[in-house]
């Protein structure tokens, strides 16, 4: 009786363990597309690795809890129809309707994220006409972009979702995904950089261009099409994951 | 839909006949955890299971399964023997 209760603690907390990885997983995606530039990201990018990174640990984690969970008690839902009781198949029909009542419940709230970033968030393109300005140090910007010197940082008004930072020498910019041009008035050059995930670092004045993340979504470079490609697959996959293992899950949740 | 409580003697019965789970499920082609399920009353068999159960054991269905709880095998068996007994002296 000891060992049957000592097992199913440690079933749960296995499942515990997939839950918590799981979440684990999703914030990581969160992270990797919509989180802006922090010194978090340096690191990352000093040892080499760039955001993908993050989500490895949680998915490692949920791969190790899962097959554990495997070992400790059989794969019911591989098993033939026949090879199965009564009691089993219920259990194994009961864990799968729990478990699409629950994905469908995830699949609904992902466009209830979506609408609400939509209704909170700032506009990302706005179709404004653009307005130059002569100063040298003025960048030239369109509603939703941003003049960014020097001087003015603080008193220019910043749309909602920007932050402004600033170092000893740096301003930057976070503007999560947001393209962003000027005309730098001393070359008359005009550029339009695709803002990542973002940090735009204006130095004395002059702007330059955004360090380059390889996993930006919005950046229209063929490396970062590449690495938009592996956040899509990641999400899928993410999905596919929860759609395979949760039965497993609940039935070792439930089962003494 | 209220689901009601089945009482069952599978504990008795395969004491009596020192039975371990392992060879009571072989021998009722289910698997092992599943009477431990029914001895605890966490589940409720089928009709066609309880037919298996009273066949494997020879006894009438309302032997093994009862919607009451039932009395201890011992003092049900004293009580039968009293009745006898008091038939025999009214005689």
């Amino acid at each position: 009786m000891q060992d049957e209760r000592s097992s199913r603690t440690l079933r749960r907390i296995l499942v515990l363990g997939m839950c918590l990885s799981y979440l684990g997983c999703l914030l990581a995606l969160w992270y990797i597309w919509n989180a802006p530039r922090q010194p978090f990201d340096a690191f990352w990018l000093h040892i080499g690795a760039n955001r993908f990174t993050l989500i490895v640990i949680p998915l490692i984690i949920f791969c190790a809890c899962y097959f554990k969970l495997c070992c400790l008690c059989g794969d019911m839902l591989k098993m033939r129809d026949r090879q199965l009781d009564e009691r089993q198949r219920m259990v194994r029909d009961s864990a799968h309707r729990t478990a699409y009542k629950i994905v469908t419940l995830l699949c609904l709230l992902i466009p209830i994220y979506l609408a609400a970033q939509g209704l909170f968030a700032a506009p990302r393109t706005t179709p404004t006409p653009t307005t130059t300005s002569a100063a040298p140090s003025i960048i030239e910007y369109r509603v939703g972009w941003v003049p960014v010197t020097p001087g003015s940082a603080h008193s220019t008004p910043i749309p909602s979702g920007l932050t402004w930072t600033m170092t000893s020498d740096y301003y930057i910019l976070a503007l999560p995904q947001t393209r962003l041009s000027w005309k730098n008035t001393s070359t008359t050059d005009s550029h339009l950089y695709s803002a990542p995930n973002l940090a735009q670092v204006v130095h004395n004045g002059l702007v330059t261009p955004p360090l380059s993340y390889a996993n930006n979504p919005v950046d229209n470079s063929p490396h970062a099409s590449l690495n938009a490609g592996v956040y899509y697959t990641l999400v899928l996959l993410t999905l596919l994951i929860i759609v395979y293992t949760l039965p497993k899950a609940i039935i070792a949740w439930r089962e003494r | 839909m209220h689901e009601t409580t089945i009482y069952n003697r599978l504990p008795v019965l395969r004491a009596e006949r020192g039975l371990s789970r392992q060879e009571l499920a072989r021998g009722l082609a289910i698997n092992y955890q599943t009477i431990g399920y029914l001895e605890r009353g966490e589940y409720n068999p089928s009709l066609e299971l309880a037919f298996r159960i009273s066949d494997y054991f020879g006894l009438p269905i309302e032997a093994i399964f009862s919607r009451q709880p039932f009395k201890p095998l011992s003092e049900e068996i004293y009580a039968l023997q009293q009745r006898k007994e008091e038939k025999k002296y009214a005689r």
